[in-house]
């Protein structure tokens, strides 16, 4: 109950945010403009350029929406660790390492997804509502079993 | 010790994933056809105004395989004081069929990876996971179809006097949408967990 209750909260709380602000801050300063700096950065010729929720370059138009923003995974790892019983600290290392851990999967997603609209768009709609997805909640769920074994290990030795 | 384990659960996870993905593009277009009466009568659960027939949309690449509704309107709509769609008039909405098989690999996946001691374990989470993950589709796919058309609805009537209330099942949608699906599969499979364990409990 724990856990529905705040993802419930937290997904409340995220529908609170105003367009703008999710445009205009979250979404170029934290998203859009770090996968444009890793795509130049990794192919120089793509010249990706960054504006509001758009990755704008000659072949490809990507354009980051609320919902596929990688929030919901995030979500559901952040309430299963504060739901999971385990000490305070073990929670807050657990919450830093998720939010770390699924802002970095999100960012490949996102940089994926531009190599595979700019050179191969008819995988696009199986990467974006399937595969992309699928491995990205697995990935909640393994890092969220990594920590929930380490905090319960540390938790169970005997005195 | 742990890391070894947690290690065989991922390549578990991931052989896992690959079956079912595997098992979906093969049979997915099955597996959509059969839910087609389940999924009928949820629509006519959820709203009385159209009458809906449901059918599987193919296409070349195999990705883009949608599900249709096709809903014959059955009495005036009226989207606001002014305007309305008349009886008779044939409304359409899709959904991509993958999308919408998403939860059912995700709760199949931790139910085949979920460490049990015998295989009669196992083969009771599978048997309550398929039972589960068609609950799980059925809160999903309806209000997801229906919701699209009333959305499409709700871009007239803001011009117009008296604007038709958005139903409770666009909301349903948007939350289903915004990831609230993958937390549908997660508690599906939790709640198949917790009823082996009280079915078959060592």
């Amino acid at each position: 109950m724990v856990f529905v209750g705040c993802y419930v909260l937290l997904n409340y709380g995220y529908f609170k945010i105003s367009v703008d602000l999710l445009i205009n801050v979250i979404y170029y300063h934290g998203v859009v403009t770090i996968c444009a700096d890793l795509i130049n950065m990794f192919a120089p010729l793509e010249k990706v350029l960054a504006q509001q929720n758009y990755l704008f370059s000659a072949k490809a138009n990507l354009e980051i929406v609320r919902g596929c923003d990688g929030a919901g995974v995030l979500f559901l790892v952040v309430s299963a660790i504060i739901a999971f019983p385990s000490t305070s600290r073990q929670k807050l290392t657990g919450l830093m390492l998720g939010i770390g851990f699924i802002y970095l999967f999100n960012l490949l997603r996102i940089t994926g997804l531009y190599f595979v609209i700019s050179y191969q768009p008819e995988w696009f709609l199986l990467v974006h509502i399937y595969l992309a997805p699928t491995l990205m909640v697995l990935a909640g769920c393994s890092y969220f079993a990594w920590w929930a074994f380490g905090s319960t290990n540390k938790i169970d030795v005997p005195a | 010790m742990y890391q070894r384990e947690l290690i065989s659960l991922t390549l578990k996870g991931l052989l896992a994933w690959l079956t079912l993905s595997g098992l979906i593009w093969y049979f997915g277009e099955c597996l959509g056809k059969a839910l087609f009466p389940l999924l009928t009568a949820g629509i006519m659960t959820l709203s009385s105004e159209i009458s809906p027939s449901l059918n599987l949309v193919k296409s070349i690449s195999r990705f883009d395989d949608g599900i249709e509704l096709s809903a014959w309107v059955l009495r005036p709509i009226y989207l606001n004081a002014d305007q309305f769609i008349l009886p008779g008039t044939e409304l359409k909405s899709a959904i991509h069929l993958l999308h919408a098989l998403v939860p059912v690999v995700i709760e199949g996946v931790i139910l085949l990876v979920w460490p049990v001691q015998r295989w009669s374990q196992r083969c009771l989470l599978v048997v309550l996971g398929v039972l589960t993950a068609i609950l799980v589709v059925l809160a999903i796919v309806p209000a997801q179809l229906l919701g699209k058309l009333e959305i499409s609805f709700q871009e007239i009537p803001g011009a117009g006097q008296n604007p038709r209330p958005v139903p409770w099942f666009v909301d349903w949608l948007v939350f289903c949408e915004m990831g609230g699906r993958w937390l549908l599969a997660i508690m599906a499979a939790c709640l198949c967990i917790k009823l082996q364990r009280r079915l078959l409990w060592d």
